[in-house]
């Protein structure tokens, strides 16, 4: 995978003439918030055999804080209930810990080599494409929130905060959405007013250039906040109102 | 407008018409069902032959450590007994023989992603797993692979499951020849076929290249096959040694010889015939009685063998038989690599390692072991060892890439959840390994202590009692700290785990095995594994290991060091582990392990009673059911309930005036129907349509056997005129009677059977 939110521009793959796209006929969106620069990162597992260095992650100390949130019963948003937890933390730049619900997973990723927290829908998502982003984006920033109060979460990255000046938005159909300029370009207009109506300012979006990977952008803006849980409070507030307010939109 | 993955794929050359009848009718399955018109039981064993599995807490329970919990899902019509519908299940995705395309790993990895979690498991079967899938993606995420000619068909319930053989087949220099074509020629020939579909419990086949090496496992299958030639009057032929009966679970069996020499072009008559006595001798009411072995113990060999020499005499002849015969001398052998290559390689090997010490020095450590020579000179086989089985979707990708650039663009799954790469130049296996470093797939340690195998366990695995998957995390990372100072005979050794008694993670056979149970110790429960000593890899299995006691899941890193510091002290000059465990025996093991079976309460140390990777308080409270092989739902039920799909078919095609096709498809409904409740009497797969009608008239309708307590015999010469008329030209009129005869005749059909199950039950 191309590095598309620590280098600049990249494009969609042209893809074939005259593909039909309808990204937001889809459920399978995601979004992401990385931590730190992703290139100076290693992820690593407590129990792996590779070395740990400073600022390394270790997603495993994540999984006691993941099972206390289902044992707290803490929403993870109106429709969901959560089931388990997931560990892949053994793998190579792989989806890490994950808590699984019916219809999405809340994770510590490292996908692309980019170790983050993620909010993935699966199946479920209603309304126009800016309910369905700003939906997606509430959870993360949810998610996010929970993870920077939680010193049980914090144990997987202590010396690392989230970056509050891009993110990665990705839909994982390929039917509906091919990693292809046509659906970067449906999907750019929609994520691009949610971002800057969110952090009140111009967004750069890079797209996956690897028509081969789920389509996914890089978001880039300046930064504007600290990565603290009451930032991540106000992002998801107003996430949450977006949402509602696109359920006006016709869809 | 999208089109749908249906749509798309409709014309997809690799996707077959009868696959894609097969998967529409598996998704209407799943529409009537949702609509509570078809049985759960049904349901979940046509699920199952379509490899659409259950997955932990799929009961909707769940113990958080805390309490027992039960998930809200949604109410909705179940997909099996005590199963919810939209709770997350795994998809097992045969591969014959582990062997996949390029192309194929570029599909696998994108169905990973867009239904599953994005994570592929490689199985001890050489099958992949895909987790956390919706029931109500798996018809398109089977298109996707249909037309990447991959199946899911009979992937798990009563049925042949995915053929196994050596990944190195056809590059190994032990192997007799090469087994590849045999085990592909059995796979295509068994899947589906009418004499393999009414199994009491599942049915497992391995081929092997030689009687050597561990590779095929074959005398720890219902079949196994392993290369044999026999020269006769100056002519070789090629067949196998045939061992029947074999299998682990819970009491594992060694196989038993069917024949020292089964020539080559008796290998599909032959499984056929096997196939077809199980089918009609196996035990279907009591699962644990009904795999093949049970049948071989009671029979006896020699009996079991006579019955199915008899059958194999009454088979009617198919070309397919040998028809692949044709083909095995056109099967390419790539020519070697000229020596000059070969030097040039070596040379320029040894050249690098000396100046670039650090990451050669890397590169020659995984070469040790994850490199072994190829029978052709100037080739090598590459293992690309997995953690616990697992790669990305990412890496599979990548592993594409390296396949297509390094190894004529193919991969082989393997039984100890790797991957090969065969036919790679010992010129490029420097490139090969930064490849794969790139990816995070050049971990080194192939087939030594720290690859170990285990099953998914309590991770996803509805039966699992312990974490298999968590301890072999935890001993692996243990030994790959320490891999380089390790000695030499303990670094050989295997370990593998189950996390039950059902044995997937293959732990009889391994030097190390260890299976999940669990104990109580005062109010709690802990997890332990079960210690099984001294199994024996090589020789295709050839002997299983000695159970040695059960000791608390935390405590089983110290098992392994007490156990291999022993073997390392203790041994005799070249004594094997396996001869090492059977001279110290059982009692001097047990007491070289007793204090480790001590659990302290849980107020002193609590670790105990949380399981590895799993901070909750161990329960098993919300075990669950499995589905290992599904129940055993008769084939006679399958055929009706095919009927009433086809019936229901025939009804869309009157409303859509389509005249002939309704009459034609309502006909098709009733010999459906009639097919099954005659193969029910004969015990045999009957294909022809006049054999059918005869057989029903004589067995069923003479005797007023199927007469229905009202209406007489009228039911069944719905079916006989209609076999009669089948090529007159059809009118709406008689359209339409011809549907609602074969609405009729069903019905009787049902009734027939139901009487009959009625009056096979003890007053
Ligand atoms: S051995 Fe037991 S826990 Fe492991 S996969 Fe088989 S049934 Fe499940």
């Amino acid at each position: 995978m191309t590095d598309t939110c620590d280098s600049d521009a990249s494009s969609a793959p042209e893809g074939e003439s005259g593909v039909v796209v309808a990204p937001f006929e889809s459920s399978g969106l995601y979004a992401k918030l990385f931590f730190g620069e992703r290139s100076r990162l290693a992820v690593v597992s407590s129990r792996a055999p590779r070395a740990t260095g400073t600022g390394g992650l270790d997603f495993e100390a994540s999984i006691p804080a993941f099972h206390r949130w289902i044992q707290d019963g803490s929403s993870l948003g109106e429709d969901e209930f959560a089931i388990d937890v997931a560990n892949y933390a053994h793998l190579h730049n792989g989806p890490g810990v994950f808590l699984v619900t019916a219809k999405s997973c809340f994770g510590l990723d490292a996908i692309g080599g980019a170790p983050g927290l993620k909010y993935a829908r699966k199946r479920g998502l209603v309304g126009s494409p800016t309910t369905k982003i700003a939906a997606v984006l509430a959870r993360l920033f949810a998610f996010a929130e929970r993870f920077e109060a939680d010193p049980g979460f914090v144990a997987a990255a202590p010396h690392r905060k989230l970056r509050t000046d891009a993110l990665e938005f990705g839909i994982v159909d390929r039917l509906r959405a091919p990693c292809v300029k046509a659906t970067f370009d449906a999907v750019s207009p929609p994520l691009s007013a949610v971002l800057e109506s969110l952090t009140a300012q111009q967004v750069n979006l890079a797209p996956e250039p690897d028509p081969r990977r789920p389509f996914s952008v890089c978001a880039r803006w300046h930064e504007t906040m600290s990565a603290s849980a009451e930032s991540f409070s106000i992002l998801r507030r107003r996430a949450a109102e977006l949402e509602v307010a696109g359920a006006s939109e016709t869809l | 407008m999208v089109l749908t993955w249906k749509e798309r794929l409709d014309k997809a050359p690799g996707l077959s018409a009868d696959l894609k009848r097969q998967i529409d009718a598996f998704e209407q399955d799943i529409s009537l069902r949702k609509q509570g018109k078809v049985d759960e039981r049904l349901f979940a064993e046509t699920r199952l032959r379509r490899g659409a599995y259950g997955q932990r807490y799929d009961n909707g329970q769940r113990h958080d450590g805390k309490v027992p919990r039960t998930l809200p899902y949604e109410e909705k019509a179940s997909k099996g007994p005590n199963t919810v519908w939209d709770a997350p299940g795994m998809q097992r995705i045969k591969i014959p023989y582990g062997h996949m395309t390029a192309a194929q790993m570029l599909t696998l990895a994108e169905v990973a992603e867009d239904y599953a979690d994005g994570v592929l498991h490689v199985t001890t079967r050489q099958d992949i797993q895909l987790h956390f899938v919706h029931i109500d993606d798996t018809p398109d995420l089977m298109r996707r692979l249909g037309a990447a000619g991959i199946t899911t068909q009979e992937a798990c319930g009563n049925t042949v499951r995915n053929i196994t053989a050596c990944p190195t087949a056809g590059v190994c220099s032990t192997e007799q020849f090469d087994v590849t074509p045999y085990a592909e020629a059995l796979s295509s020939f068994l899947l589906g076929h009418p004499d393999a579909q009414d199994f009491g419990r599942k049915f497992k086949v391995a081929f092997s290249g030689c009687a050597g090496e561990a590779c095929g496992l074959a005398y720890m299958h219902d079949l196994g096959f392993i290369a044999r030639t026999e020269t006769v009057d100056g002519v070789t032929r090629r067949g196998f040694m045939f061992l029947v009966g074999g299998g682990l679970g819970a009491v594992p069996q060694k196989a038993e010889l069917f024949t020292a020499f089964l020539p080559e072009e008796e290998l599909l008559p032959v499984s056929q015939a096997v196939c077809r006595v199980f089918a009609r001798l196996g035990e279907k009411k009591n699962r644990g009685k009904a795999r093949l072995k049970h049948l071989v113990i009671k029979m006896g060999v020699g009996p079991f063998k006579e019955a199915v020499m008899e059958e194999r005499a009454r088979l009617t002849v198919d070309p397919r038989w040998t028809a692949y015969l044709q083909d095995l001398g056109a099967i390419p052998n790539p020519p070697t690599v000229s020596q000059a290559s070969e030097s040039a390689s070596a040379s320029e090997s040894e050249s690098e390692s000396e100046s670039e010490s650090e990451s050669l020095s890397e590169f020659e450590r995984w070469r040790q072991t994850n490199v072994r020579v190829q029978r052709q000179m100037g080739y090598s086989v590459v293992t690309v060892a997995l953690p616990l089985g697992d790669l990305t979707a990412d890496q599979m990708r990548d592993l594409a890439t390296v396949a297509t650039q390094f190894s004529r663009g193919e991969g082989r799954a393997t039984v100890e959840q790797n991957i090969v790469l065969r036919w790679v130049k010992d010129i490029d296996l420097v490139d090969v390994h930064a490849a794969l470093s790139g990816a995070g797939l050049a971990e080194r340690g192939a087939g030594t202590i720290a690859d170990i195998t285990a099953c998914p366990g309590t991770d996803t695995c509805k039966l699992g009692i312990a974490s298999s998957r968590g301890l072999a995390s935890e001993l692996r990372a243990r030994f790959m700290e320490r891999q380089d100072d390790l000695d030499p005979v303990v670094a050989s050794l295997r370990i593998k785990a189950s996390g039950c008694f059902n044995s997937c993670g293959q732990h009889h056979v391994a030097d190390i095995g260890f299976y999940g149970s669990s104990r109580k110790r005062g109010a709690h429960a802990v997890p332990h594994f079960q210690v099984v000593l001294g199994g024996q890899w090589s020789e295709n299995a050839g002997s299983f290991g000695l159970a040695v006691g059960a000791v608390p899941s935390k405590r089983i890193p110290e098992v392994v060091e007490r156990v291999t510091a022993a073997y390392v002290s203790d041994r005799a000059p070249d004594e094997s582990f396996q001869t090492f465990v059977r001279r110290i025996g059982k009692a001097r093991v047990r007491q070289m392990l007793d204090d480790l079976t001590e659990v302290p309460g849980y107020d002193v140390s609590p670790e105990y009673y949380s399981d590895w990777g799993d901070p909750r308080v161990y329960s098993m409270s919300d075990y669950g059911v499995g589905e290992c092989a599904g129940a055993v739902v008769p084939l006679v039920e399958f055929g009706l309930h095919a009927s009433e799909r086809k019936v229901f078919e025939a009804q869309l095609q009157l409303d859509a005036q389509a005249h002939d096709m309704a009459a034609r498809v309502a006909y098709e409904a009733m010999m459906t129907a009639a097919r099954a409740l005659v193969e029910r009497e004969t015990s045999h797969a009957v294909a022809d349509d006049d054999v059918v009608v005869r057989e029903f008239r004589a067995r069923l309708h003479d005797t007023k056997r199927f007469h229905d307590p009202y209406a007489g015999g009228k039911f069944a010469l719905f079916l006989f005129h209609a076999h009669e008329r089948l090529d007159e030209g059809i009118g709406e009129a008689e359209a339409h009677r011809r549907v609602e005869e074969a609405q009729l005749f069903i019905e009787a059909a049902h009734a027939f059977y139901e009487r009959t199950l009625k009056e096979a039950m003890p007053r």
